[in-house]
């Protein structure tokens, strides 16, 4: 899988998305009567079931390690290993990715720590072409 | 409403036949079920028959094509890892209903080898956003438990060295090889805490039941062996606060337990045995306490004090379990039913609980963006 600086590469994921000057945000809506925060656009709320109660918002861009998994198998052609993470965003949403530029290790994992998206462009396992992606990646702050 | 009574349980040895057909297998487990019920196909009011695989292609009417055409009802079921608990439910509801008097209910699943969990269309988000494998999914779900309760891959890996000793007793399992603490920690690493002999193995498999009223039990002499399901309850996956991100198999579980156990008048100092879904180790110490077995946070130490072990408190997939069994999907649900029926009647052999005269069985499944389904029998000696 290689890496470069994101573009104008198609998303790959339908809540990576990009604004008019093309900078990529991750689409989320949150419920204005239970507050809950979805990753990914949705007019329902599965939490309190309220209807015409969502509204779009962009996700935060940072939050913290809630738990992880490193990855030593996956599907034929996957690199492996890498660190799969799910993260507590700091608006209260939570999502899984790739946690990056970190080796593999258990000894650089750890519960809370501060995580922040990065995206990049990559080229998908079993594709030629290259795709808008995020990522996490650790944080100073 | 009628209680309901399993009257004739069976399962084929679990394993590979690869040259073999999905209603060829399913239709050997409905003949020893019926055989072991002494009955026959024509005495079954209604087919309920579990499979994925090949949900969308007729297994039930495939089945009775090979073993009697009575024209019968059939309603085949597809409810991912709670497939053959499903149609269980489904046989149990017929006649709990007052529709059926006596049905058959069967669950069967050809497999491949591999990971599951991929599929879907479009461009592979594996390796990009993460990964979508079971293994990968099970392993953050026992990661969390270690962030709440110091739960560790020790303690994790404990369950398989149990389920692979319990399946050396077990005729009918896939695998029946002790594997040691060391083998289990120093196998292949999957997903952290994962490793190859901490997830289950898919295998070929069926398992088939025949349900009655309590009427038609006693009518046809099928009491002495009965055993009397007290509890068949089902859930789908409430809103868990991360679900999004990591699909939640817990929730499920504490809303299908806690309706058994209402339902059926009891708790879990009631239970002698237990069939769980232990897909991956984790997974096991994880529904430990879903199940109310231990108190939370304890599922480590019930684990370390070989109370799930069998001669334990409660013995916890004495079969050898999904890990050591094997995990045809649709068949398992049915499977672990076959097992504690098994006990129940006293008929297990050396892995037989003593006195065992009430289980439980379990299954949850599901997936990343597709939601969960669980299913929770309680069954006690006639």
């Amino acid at each position: 899988m290689t890496e470069t600086e994101a573009t104008e590469a198609p998303s790959i994921v339908a809540h990576l998305k990009r604004d008019a000057n093309g900078k990529p945000f991750l689409q989320g809506s949150k419920c204005a009567a239970c507050s809950h925060t979805f990753v990914g656009e949705r007019e329902i709320c599965a939490r309190c079931y309220a209807r015409d109660a969502m509204a779009p918002v962009a996700l935060s861009e940072s939050g913290k390690l809630y738990a992880y998994t490193i990855v030593h198998r996956s599907f034929p052609g996957v690199e492996t290993p890498f660190i799969d993470i799910i993260a507590d965003l700091d608006d209260g949403s939570h999502i899984k990715g790739i946690l990056k530029d970190v080796p593999a290790e258990l000894d650089n994992l750890k519960f809370d720590m501060p995580v922040r998206i990065d995206y990049r462009e990559v080229v998908p396992p079993g594709s030629n072409e290259k795709y808008l992606a995020y990522f996490f990646v650790p944080d100073a702050a | 409403m009628s209680d309901v009574y399993v009257v004739g349980i069976d399962m084929i040895k679990f394993g590979r036949y690869p040259d073999r057909t999905v209603p060829g297998l399913a239709a050997e487990a409905a003949l020893l079920a019926l055989d072991d019920a002494g009955l026959t196909i024509d005495q079954m009011q209604a087919l309920y028959c579990g499979n994925l695989g090949q949900a969308n292609n007729m297994v039930g009417q495939r089945m009775l094509a090979e073993i009697g055409q009575t024209g019968i009802p059939v309603v085949n079921v597809a409810n991912a890892c709670a497939t053959g608990a499903t149609a269980f439910r489904d046989a149990w509801m017929s006649i709990k209903a007052g529709v059926f008097d006596m049905v058959l209910a069967v669950g069967v699943e050809q497999m491949g080898k591999g990971l599951l969990g991929g599929g879907g269309g479009g461009v592979s988000t594996e390796g990009v956003l993460g990964s979508g494998t079971m293994p990968t999914m099970f392993a953050q779900i026992g990661v969390e438990h270690s962030r709440e309760y110091g739960t560790t891959f020790e303690q994790f890996a404990k369950v398989s060295v149990k389920n692979h000793h319990h399946s050396t007793m077990n005729a009918k399992s896939m695998y029946r090889i002790e594997t040691p603490l060391e083998e289990v920690m120093n196998a292949e690493m999957i997903s952290y805490p994962n490793t190859k002999l901490m997830c289950s193995v898919n295998v070929d498999g069926s398992a088939a039941a025949v349900l009655a009223s309590e009427a038609t039990a006693r009518k046809l002499g099928l009491m002495d062996r009965a055993v009397k399901v007290r509890a068949s309850e089902m859930s789908s996956n409430p809103f868990a606060e991360r679900q999004l991100a990591m699909p939640d198999f817990s929730a499920a579980t504490r809303l299908a337990a806690k309706s058994a156990y209402e339902s059926a008048g009891v708790g879990p100092d009631d239970i002698d045995l237990v069939e769980l879904h232990d897909c991956f180790a984790t997974a096991e110490i994880v529904h430990y306490e879903n199940l109310g077995l231990c108190a939370d946070g304890e599922a480590g130490s019930f684990i370390d004090a070989g109370e799930t072990a069998l001669g334990g408190k409660v013995p916890v997939n004495v079969s050898g379990g999904l890990l050591s069994k094997g995990h045809p999907l649709g068949a398992t649900g049915i499977a672990n039913i076959y097992e504690v029926s098994t006990h129940l009647r006293g008929e297990a052999g050396e892995r037989q609980v003593k006195g065992a005269r009430m289980g439980l069985t379990h299954v949850v499944g599901g997936g990343p963006g597709m939601g969960t389904a669980c299913a929770i029998h309680i069954l006690e000696k006639a």
